[in-house]
């Protein structure tokens, strides 16, 4: 049995059909793969070159060759760099893909992954740690890891309770209230902190970096992250249909609850763990997508897996910068929020980005 | 080309009093109650309707009647508390949801779109009820995105970013998208209240000519004239109740119209056209 | 302030074109290792800065460096305080430091003998309660 539309469609293919049209589509959507694989490549490379990047044996660029004759060399390029390239790869991909999926859910350009109390969260944890049970990494990681999960169920929670706007307009109140909540507790556990050992710590974890990274800290957190990038890549198409409006996302034979709550879930888990472990490093999530969708579109078909490739490419190029530039390390964050604050300036001057009317 | 296995027909158990399920009611509602949260207010109370199969039904009522609560009824973003929704005489309940959006599509009244999606992207998500979560669009998806923006007359325009569309455009797109999941049942929200006569005139040959190709469509709107113009069926909504229903013709009158609005409604006769004037 | 007892004490500051803001600044190994220093000074303000020391000294990349090597990794000595902090304690880090770095001009360094002169000097504490309340304390690279 043919269906009623299908003949229709039929009928409008032999009447009008523009000759050609389909190849003209393939041809736009190979582009942008190209584009994507492009991006592969570019990270690559970087991530690559990034390991010669660095202050020793003197500043900016290590010669390959000297890797074969210096055994601290080798020892630094191992123990230090790679992890910690690897480390900005991680932080970077889960921010820009969070980035694009929250924005997509809450049909907002402009939020970012430290929305819904995450970030603050993560730092109230950090803090909390620090001042109460020492700064042994596990606890700071940990603790971090747990207050940004609380932080969003605490969101979750308040929003279901609020008895005002529709669904993603609770969220974003609940969002705000409860980031307000945690910094200031954050800003209580400042004022507790003993200002000669406890005060430097959190600041600098505030501001973010990655100069304590070993190996252990990408291998921590890899299973949650890529696990979550997977889930996020896997249903990377299904996320365009959570940016309409609820009804028609229903039609779509959508289940908006469930699968807004599991691509949630998947974005915040990826950016908790890197969090936890870099402390905040804010636009990230907000610039790249911005960036990926001039490149490659809107279709998160595309410009999800091209935002955790820039994300990647991005953190990784600031945090070559964090700690190559100067002798001593640039807090990563800064570098993040203030190219990021002047690309998206940049980005907003090209083309103005549409928000709610 | 795409076949659809549809739920086979069952006589339902409406009471005789509803003479029966029609068996040409591809979409019915029996005796639908609603309400939000478990106060007392009801929004629906007693809702009886059917739309027949392959001809137009439209709903009137004025805003706050409950037309947007029965489509959410009928989309199954709300349940009843009470009552019974039949598509093709089997309960809503039993069918799947990926069955279910193969069988009905909505156009929305209008939708906003944050991201700069291109219209065939746009259309594309129409194709979603086709695939299963993980999947991606096809090569015969897109062809059948394109079909559809063809089919509106936005052929050309598939490159076009959709926040930069006019409002008739939209409208437009709305409907392809709709198309592109290859519906027996479309359901319109007020499809022509926004468009200038020339975008309306549009959009009223296109869904004339889904009528020719056994589509049904189910359409609210506040312009008699519409109902009467395109539809065949016509169900005027009061205060959560059935003021009437049945055939355009016998039910839209100067009379009931008046009661339905409160308002005084004209009827003039133009040829064989009847014209109302509210007010 | 360390800045000013490594230079005291003889040294020279590896750190000089980074610290200039005052306040600690946070550097990585690579950078520590492209300095490539003599000696390297621990200090630890919740803990027995010696037992850092030690730590890296197992650590692979930490051997890499010359000073790990050469075995010259030392934790700063502290009692209740760490004395590498502006009180009056300093004169007993910097009688440290100098000794650290320079045992062959300092002639021999008694940590024991110095604390007590220091502690009955300043604060008139007899030597068995230095003994008794202030030895148990002592924490860092020495005997």
């Amino acid at each position: 049995m043919s269906t009623p539309s299908s003949t229709v469609a039929a009928e409008a293919r032999a009447s009008v059909s523009p000759i050609g049209a389909l190849d003209q589509v393939q041809a736009l959507r190979r582009q942008g793969q190209r584009r994507l694989w492009l991006l592969a490549a570019l990270l690559i490379a970087v991530t690559s070159a990034s390991l010669f990047i660095g202050r020793y044996p003197r500043p900016y660029w290590m010669s390959p060759w000297v890797l074969g004759e210096d055994a601290m060399a080798q020892q630094i390029v191992w123990a230090l760099r790679m992890p910690r390239v690897l480390m900005a790869v991680l932080l970077g991909a889960a921010l820009g893909g969070a980035g694009i999926t929250l924005q997509m859910i809450f049909r907002n350009p402009l939020v970012e992954p430290g929305f819904l109390g995450v970030s603050q969260g993560a730092a109230f944890g950090a803090a909390f740690s620090i001042v109460f049970l020492g700064s042994a990494s596990l606890y700071v990681q940990g603790l971090a890891m747990l207050f940004a999960f609380a932080g969003l169920g605490l969101s979750y929670f308040l929003a279901q309770r609020l008895r005002y706007g529709g669904w993603v307009l609770r969220l974003v109140l609940a969002g705000v209230a409860v980031s307000a909540i945690f910094s200031a507790g954050v800003g209580l556990l400042k004022y507790l902190a003993d200002p000669l050992t406890e005060l430097p710590e959190i600041t600098y974890w505030l501001l973010g970096g990655l100069w304590s990274v070993t190996w252990r800290d990408p291998l921590l957190v890899a299973p949650v992250v890529l696990s979550s990038l997977t889930v996020l890549l896997l249903m990377r198409w299904r996320l365009n249909l959570l940016a309409l409006n609820e009804e028609t996302s229903h039609s779509l034979g959508v289940r908006p609850v469930f699968e807004r709550a599991l691509m949630l879930t998947a974005a915040v888990a990826a950016t908790a763990s890197v969090v936890a472990i870099a402390g905040i490093v804010g636009w990230v999530g907000l610039l790249v997508p911005h960036i990926v969708r001039r490149l490659v579109g809107a279709n998160t078909q595309l410009s999800l897996p091209a935002a955790m490739l820039g994300g990647a490419l991005f953190v990784v190029l600031c945090d070559d910068l964090a700690r190559s530039m100067t002798a001593g390390e640039i807090p990563l964050g800064i570098l993040t929020s203030l190219l990021g604050a002047a690309g998206f300036l940049f980005v907003l001057a090209g083309n103005p980005i549409r928000t709610r009317e | 080309m795409k076949t659809n296995d549809f739920p086979p027909r069952v006589v339902s158990a409406a009471g005789p009093e509803q003479g029966g399920a029609r068996a040409d009611a591809i979409v019915e509602l029996q005796d639908v109650h609603f309400g939000y949260g478990s106060g007392l207010a009801s929004v629906l109370r007693g809702v009886d309707m059917q739309a027949p199969a392959e001809s137009a039904t439209a709903i009137l009522g004025s805003n706050g009647a409950g037309k947007s609560t029965l489509f959410h009824l009928i989309l199954g973003m709300l349940s009843p508390r009470k009552g019974l929704i039949l598509f093709d005489g089997q309960p809503r309940d039993e069918w799947p949801r990926n069955r279910l959006s193969r069988f009905l599509a909505l156009v929305p009244q209008s939708e906003y779109i944050p991201f700069e999606f291109s219209l065939l992207d746009y259309v594309l998500l129409g194709r979603a009820p086709h695939l299963t979560a993980l999947q991606t669009p096809t090569d015969e998806d897109m062809q059948q995105a394109l079909d559809a923006l063809e089919m509106v007359g936005l052929g050309a325009l598939w490159q076009r970013s959709v926040p930069a569309l006019s409002g008739g455009e939209r409208q437009l797109a709305m409907l392809a998208r709709a198309l592109a999941q290859e519906p027996r049942v479309l359901l319109l929200d007020e499809p022509t209240s926004h468009l200038d006569p020339s975008n309306r005139g549009r959009v009223l040959e296109i869904l004339r000519r889904l009528l020719t190709q056994k589509v049904t469509l189910i359409f609210t709107t506040h312009d008699p004239n519409l109902a009467m113009s395109l539809a065949s069926h016509a169900v005027l909504i009061r205060q959560g109740t059935v003021l009437a229903a049945g055939p355009a013709d016998t039910t839209l009158t100067a009379a009931a119209l008046t009661a339905l609005y409160g308002s005084p409604v004209e009827m003039h006769e133009a040829g064989a056209r009847k014209l109302f004037w509210v007010g | 302030m360390q800045t000013r007892l490594v230079e005291m004490s003889g040294g020279t500051p590896v750190w000089t074109d980074v610290a200039d803001s005052g306040g600690w600044t946070v550097v990585n190994l690579e950078q520590i290792a492209a300095w490539d220093p003599d000696v390297i000074v621990i200090v630890h303000y919740r803990g027995d800065s010696s037992e850092i020391a030690a730590s890296l000294v197992e650590n692979a990349t930490w051997q890499q460096l010359r000073a790990v090597q050469e075995g010259r990794i030392y934790g700063f000595p502290a009692d209740f305080y760490s004395w590498d902090q502006p009180d009056v304690r300093w004169t007993l880090g910097l009688r440290w430091l100098a000794n650290t770095l320079h045992p062959d001009r300092m002639g021999g360094f008694d940590v024991v003998a110095e604390m007590q002169r220091f502690y009955a000097d300043l604060y008139g504490l007899d030597a068995a309660t230095v003994e008794t309340t202030i030895l148990p304390a002592l924490q860092g690279s020495v005997e």
